[in-house]
């Protein structure tokens, strides 16, 4: 497949080395590679705290990564100097989990929509009109919405917004971090319809963070789990939710709660809790509370392994 | 059949939007058995939460309520506060979504669960402190003697929301009611948060009712299951029918629309959203987002007799 998006090896440490104040290192990112093909979305899934939107905000150079690459349609974004990094972003847009407080409350949507416009093409508002009003009706809102504000809105029409706003540009990428956490179910599918339409209908390609397997399995192609800053697991979603390899995957899946009364069962309990990023654990970042750890977990970092379009996974005692 | 811990009989809630009296909350009743995890689940803005708030009477003056709420051989609708405060947080504890919010910041957790002690217990802080451990070591906190000298913002969201339920289960409740419990938690520790849930209330006794919009957690854990749409009950049952069997379009709309991790399967979305109390439809609520149609759907159908009953003109409503 052709890739839009190739991230090698990117890492990002925040740090400080202030006067009267302790040194400290915290790795968000560690050495994070994936591929992202025209016309495909990828979920990336994990805990809090375990790097994914820091991720986002790397690819799109929101966050400066310490290392690693980023190419976008061959060219390297850490590389460009911030007049090309610009134009570059236009190709890449953003949807944020929060669509109360992504949109201005004191802007008309029409105004939201035509700033994009106006900062990448110079066009101004009467000109764009035509194109906001083209981009409404595209995510199934009314024409009239242009000249309301984001307060008359509901959450699941913010978020149509959020994603007009996106599309407004004609982006080959569009990163969505946990777009559709906050919304209802009956909403949700509806945005998630929606996503996928658009994708059909322009062929661009999704990076899609989330905390919901459910909506990973019925949404996205492939999927990388992320702990504690590394990818653990990465490969077709199918596969990867019927047979993980890394214990983490599984206990992910067993704790996501299935609407079926048939299938019940005690929950499968991962212990503990998340380690913090600036005291990771030794060895394999997930070993304390994994419940096939062995000497080797406690003392060596394991590597991932495989092939970057099938399955991956980095553990030492992988499931059977 | 057991006898009921409490009755909910007609309960409606009002409130004045623009001078007009909107019923946010439209006659339900229910019953919550002993020792029973009851689950109420809707979407956003269908009334559950203020349901729930109700059953302690906590909601603001400016609401008007109508209907009973019988827990024992009193009525909480019409209790004097002073009576209230008998019941509330003692006989009856709520917990919250955002365990960050319903802390206080400025207190450590050891003072906020013996807090609860002192005022409805009449212990001394001394002692209060003792039975404080005491409860960390059932919500299964480690370390407990050195977490209560700590403050909200040095634990983690689940460790929070293990706090938030020991100072509900402090005075040894008879029901607990848990908002959203776990939905500001990652998965793994909502399946910690639920089966501690579930496991004090296997040892202490208690009941607990549950709101919650997702329908995952409702399979995992209910006894029995309410569906709230709009402010009215459209159908309520054991937890093994509802799933089993969904009777009314909502319900079955909704199970149409939850993405599920061991399956991918054409998520059907239900189209336009929950009314708003000001523009409620005549009739039944549903109507207009309904796929199905039936002559009487313009007036409000009733909630059939029986363990399993449903709302619905097309199932066979009572008028």
């Amino acid at each position: 497949m052709n890739d839009l998006l190739v991230v090698e090896g990117l890492g990002k440490t925040f740090g400080s080395k202030k006067f009267m104040q302790a040194e400290y290192a915290v790795i968000a990112l560690r050495d994070v590679s994936f591929s992202l093909g025209k016309g495909e979305t990828v979920g990336v899934v994990g805990e809090s705290g375990c790097g994914k939107s820091t991720l986002a905000r790397c690819v799109l150079d929101l966050i400066t990564p310490t290392t690693g690459s980023v190419l976008f349609d061959d060219t390297d974004l850490t590389k460009l100097d911030a007049k090309a990094k610009r134009s570059m972003r236009s190709k890449i847009q953003m949807i944020f989990q929060d669509p109360y407080s992504s949109l201005n409350g004191k802007r008309t949507i029409g105004k939201t929509l035509a700033e994009p416009l106006w900062v990448h093409e110079g066009v101004k508002y009467k000109e764009a009109l035509p194109r906001i009003q083209a981009v409404l009706q595209e995510v199934g809102m009314p024409v009239s919405a242009a000249d309301k504000y984001p307060h008359e809105f509901s959450g699941g029409q913010r978020q149509r917004i959020a994603i007009a706003r996106a599309l407004i540009l004609k982006p080959d990428l569009i990163i969505a971090d946990e777009a559709v956490s906050a919304l209802d179910v009956s909403v949700q599918a509806q945005v998630l319809l929606l996503m996928r339409g658009i994708q059909k209908e322009r062929g661009l390609s999704y990076l899609f963070i989330t905390h919901d397997l459910g909506v990973v399995r019925n949404f996205c192609d492939r999927v990388l789990v992320m702990y504690l800053g590394s990818v653990v697991e990465s490969g077709p979603v199918a596969e990867l939710l019927t047979n993980p390899k890394h214990p983490y995957t599984k206990s992910l899946r067993d704790a996501a709660p299935i609407p079926d009364v048939s299938k019940r069962q005690a929950l499968a309990l991962l212990e503990g809790e998340i380690a913090s990023p600036a005291n990771p654990p030794s060895g394999c970042a997930f070993h304390p509370r994994c419940a096939r750890a062995t000497e080797i977990c406690r003392n060596e970092r394991p590597k991932l392994e495989g092939s970057m379009d099938q399955r991956m996974f980095a553990c030492h005692n992988p499931e059977l | 059949m057991t006898s009921p811990l409490m009755q909910i009989e007609d309960l409606s809630i009002s409130f004045k939007i623009n001078d007009e009296w909107c019923r946010a909350v439209n006659g339900i009743s229910f019953d919550i058995l002993p020792n029973e995890t009851l689950c109420i689940v809707g979407e956003s803005g269908c009334g559950k939460s203020i349901t729930a708030m109700s059953l302690m009477k906590l909601l603001p003056s400016s609401a008007r309520l109508g209907g009973k709420i019988k827990f024992g051989d009193q009525d909480i609708l019409s209790l004097a506060e002073r009576d209230l405060e008998q019941v509330r947080g003692n006989r009856i504890a709520m917990i919250f979504q955002e365990p960050m919010t319903s802390l206080n910041p400025v207190l450590t957790v050891g003072e906020q669960i013996a807090e609860t002690l002192v005022l409805h217990k009449g212990q001394t802080w001394s002692e209060a402190r003792k039975e404080a451990k005491n409860l960390l070591d059932l919500v299964r906190i480690p370390d407990a003697q050195k977490r209560l000298g700590q403050y909200p913002h040095e634990l983690s969201g689940g460790m929070r929301q293990r706090v938030m339920i020991a100072i509900g289960l402090a005075c040894r409740p008879e029901i607990l009611i848990a908002d959203e419990p776990t939905t500001a938690l990652d998965v793994t520790i909502q399946a910690q948060v639920l089966a501690l849930l579930d496991d004090i209330r296997k040892e202490q006794g208690l009941s607990i009712v549950m709101i919650t919009h997702d329908l995952g957690v409702v399979a995992n854990v209910a006894d029995r299951v309410t569906v709230m749409y709009a402010g009215e009950m459209v159908e309520k049952g054991p937890v093994q029918a509802i799933f089993d069997d969904p009777s009314h379009p909502y319900t079955q709309a909704l199970l149409r629309t939850v993405p599920r991790a061991d399956a991918a399967f054409e998520l059907s979305p239900i189209r336009g959203q929950v009314p708003p109390i000001q523009a409620m439809p005549q009739g039944c609520r549903f109507a207009p987002r309904c796929d199905e149609e039936h002559a009487a759907c313009g007036a409000t159908p009733k909630l059939s007799p029986g363990p399993h009953s449903v709302a619905c003109w097309a199932r066979g409503a009572a008028t």
